[in-house]
């Protein structure tokens, strides 16, 4: 793309300058796009606001200051942001290697379940240990759950995109069947499950707010997962399995392994999200434990276009519009179906300007940006 | 390029998240929409001559559920005209998100932050001690703060008073009861009922029977016909949705039924003889009044009835004569005096 661009030195029609323009912007131009999107999406919301009754510019105020304003909204964006984020990893890697990963909210539970033996079962650890084998547990509960529908791919050629979507309702009703007997403290008159010891709590990392710990552990882990899938060799290989199954095969890639280490990435980061969740905020597991991070995170992901910052950017805009939707309707008092409404309308916005983008770098560049 | 423009975004981003500071400018307040209408900056209400009380409340549900959450919002919206509070709610809060939303409303200088919901109880317990000054009110079984107050219902009195209706009027002296579990509460309905019929019909029998669902209409329905077909002349439900079903089986038996929760006597109006009304918004009102004339001990669990008006039968239907009527309120009053021990909760009464 460089030495395009250095040829253009002679002078050239104006029609050729913009587009080149937009060929070495195109980055940039994107992001131009989504934000006008957001922006747009704000608009239609905010008529409908003002159709309901409620000054629209109020409602959006709350929205900014409820996620953002203050220090314990802006904790809290980055407390959701994680859960976030680790779903729309996990589906990110399974897509990049070739397999439909939709269980990540069946993964994300199971990852908890993991956390929650590690971290209310086993007294007497060094905190920091108790951490790491909490973490621990809840990658391998979610690979293993993972697992189940990659073993049915890999050795019955079943579709891995039934299997992990069912496996989300196995693992909540798994899950509610735990929290009523198993995990369920004795004395408690809830059906929640126990509550990890103190030892097994992540650290807060800003006061007066529930940003906990695994903020930063989240924003690591984004970094390695990016490393592995593209600067590693076994990375490569499951990106060439992604591409094209066949054409890997003939290469000599060793398909299965290259597709359970995919498998134990996807599963794993979707169970540590689990367990970053249990650990940092929730302490034991109640029903709906989730609150739909799993599925959210396909849409983090697609948002995102499956490359980090994307993602990054995605999944803080998906934790702005969950606080904020909520100060909206305690500040402004907008109705909490409108406030659904609200939030499809920018998900559908931004994902739709990501087909604008595509088109506009098709023209451009001849190619998907 | 376009890796400088990727750089410049990431920086964009870590500079956001890393200056945590109330003035951090997020990437979404670039919208073109900031200019759009007309804008005024109502952000705090305009200070009153009187200062007046702030009252924020949660629920887990939508308010229009049509009872529990709804009859807390009504009594809220009722509170706000009668003694000009501030008022504000969030609905269909999830359990997983309760204790950001208690802590959201506790930092904006709520008065009283009230938790309309029997999960949130742990919740509230939790953050309550985080805000000395704040009050906190739950629908719930504990108070571990002492600025916590816990509204609980007894569960079992209103059930007692349906109850004498059903003695006086079984003529086969069979009763169907159709709950959700065989759990403690459970038993103690089932044995509030048998206790109540028993001092007016000495040969009546429970035919108990659980569904293991808040929402399972047909399970309940068909357990209370195979009931109806064992000998019982009249149907109570208390199981949540199941409810509907058991009046249902009631309906195309031809047969008596009492309802439970709210007034179900628009379900099959010649049937249903009452219904033992649990009135959740009484909650709120006994809060809010509590605070306004300070007359609440905070740090306590109330544990509330007939008494306080929390538990009470709805209107009787035309097939209930005036002696059913007279019994009911002898009972009643018995119960206000204290002359009704509550019933146990570790088995059937009759075992």
């Amino acid at each position: 793309m460089s030495e395009l661009s250095t040829t253009s030195n002679s002078p050239l029609p104006i029609k050729e300058r913009i587009i080149l323009f937009a060929r070495n912007n195109m980055g940039l131009i994107s992001t131009l796009i989504s934000i006008l999107a957001i922006g747009l999406a704000l608009l239609i919301g905010g008529i409908l606001i003002a159709i309901a009754g409620i000054n629209p510019w109020e409602a959006i105020t709350y929205l900014i200051k409820g996620s953002f304003g203050n220090r314990y909204g802006f904790g809290e964006t980055l407390t959701r942001f994680v859960p976030l984020l680790f779903c729309s990893l996990s589906f990110a890697i399974a897509h990049k290697s070739g397999f439909f990963n939709v269980g990540a909210e069946g993964q994300l539970l199971m990852g908890a379940v993991g956390a929650v033996l590690v971290g209310a079962y086993i007294d007497g650890l060094h905190p920091v240990l108790h951490v790491l084998l909490c973490i621990i547990a809840g990658i391998i509960f979610g690979a293993v759950w993972a697992g189940i529908a990659g073993f049915l791919k890999i050795f019955l050629s079943s579709d891995e995109l039934i299997n992990t979507m069912m496996l989300n309702y196995v693992a909540i009703l798994l899950v509610d069947y735990l929290i009523h007997g198993p995990i369920k403290p004795p004395e408690s008159y809830l059906y929640v499950s126990a509550t990890i010891l103190p030892s097994a709590k992540l650290p807060i990392i800003l006061s007066k707010s529930p940003l906990h710990l695994g903020f930063i552990i989240s924003l690591l882990v984004t970094a390695a997962v990016f490393y592995l899938i593209y600067r590693t060799p076994i990375g490569y290989q499951m990106r060439a399995v992604g591409a094209n199954r066949r054409a890997a095969s003939y290469a000599g890639i060793n398909i299965v392994w290259a597709t359970i280490v995919a498998l134990i990435t996807t599963g794993g980061l979707a169970g540590m999200g689990g367990a970053m969740e249990l650990m940092g905020t929730q302490f034991k597991i109640v029903n709906g434990f989730s609150a739909g991070y799993g599925f959210d995170g396909i849409g983090v992901a697609v948002m995102g276009r499956y490359n980090p910052i994307g993602i990054l950017l995605a999944a803080l805009l998906f934790a702005v519009i969950r606080v904020g939707m909520g100060a909206m309707q305690r500040g402004a008092g907008v109705p909490f179906p409108l406030l659904n409404v609200i939030q499809g309308l920018i998900i559908v916005f931004v994902i739709a300007s990501g087909y604008l983008t595509n088109k506009l770098s098709e023209t451009v560049i001849g190619g998907r940006a | 390029m376009k890796k400088i423009s990727l750089l410049m975004m990431f920086v964009l981003l870590v500079s956001v998240l890393a200056a945590c500071a109330p003035a951090a400018e997020p990437p979404v307040a670039e919208e073109p929409v900031a200019e759009e209408p007309a804008a005024e900056e109502p952000v705090v209400e305009e200070p009153a001559v009187e200062k007046p009380l702030r009252v924020a409340m949660i629920f887990n549900t939508t308010i229009k559920d049509g009872g529990y959450a709804q009859a807390g919002y009504e009594a809220l919206m009722a509170l706000k005209e009668k003694y000009n509070l501030e008022v504000s709610f969030q609905e269909s809060v999830g359990d997983a998100t309760v204790k950001d939303v208690l802590r959201s409303y506790a930092a904006d200088d709520y008065d009283l932050v009230y938790a309309h919901e029997l999960y949130f109880t742990d919740a509230v317990n939790e953050v309550a001690p985080e805000f000395p000054d704040v009050k906190f009110g739950v629908t719930g079984y504990m108070a571990g703060s002492p600025n916590v107050v816990a509204l609980d219902a007894t569960n079992w009195e209103g059930v007692y008073l349906a109850g004498v209706v059903a003695g006086m009027l079984t003529e086969t002296n069979k009763i169907a009861m159709v709950t959700v579990s065989q759990s403690p509460i459970a038993l103690k309905m089932v044995n509030a009922m048998y206790k109540g019929a028993l001092t007016q019909n000495p040969d009546v029998e429970i035919l108990h029977l659980f569904t293991g669902s808040f929402d399972d209409v047909v399970k309940a329905k068909e357990m209370a016909t195979a009931a109806i077909k064992d000998g019982a002349d009249i149907v109570y439900g208390n199981a949540g949705m199941g409810t509907v079903g058991a009046i249902e089986a009631a309906k195309e038996n031809n047969t008596f039924a009492i309802g439970s929760s709210v007034d179900r006597n628009s379900l099959a109006p010649e049937l249903v003889l009452t219904s033992n009304i649990l009135d959740s918004g009484r909650y709120i009102t006994i809060a809010v009044e509590g605070m306004i004339n300070a007359d609440l001990e905070w740090g306590q669990v109330y544990v509330l009835g007939v008494k306080d008006g929390v538990e009470f039968l709805a209107p009787f239907n035309n097939a209930v004569p005036q002696e059913v009527k007279d019994a009911v309120e002898q009972a009643t009053q018995d119960m206000i005096d204290g002359k009704v021990e509550p019933p146990p909760s570790d088995k059937y009464m009759w075992e």
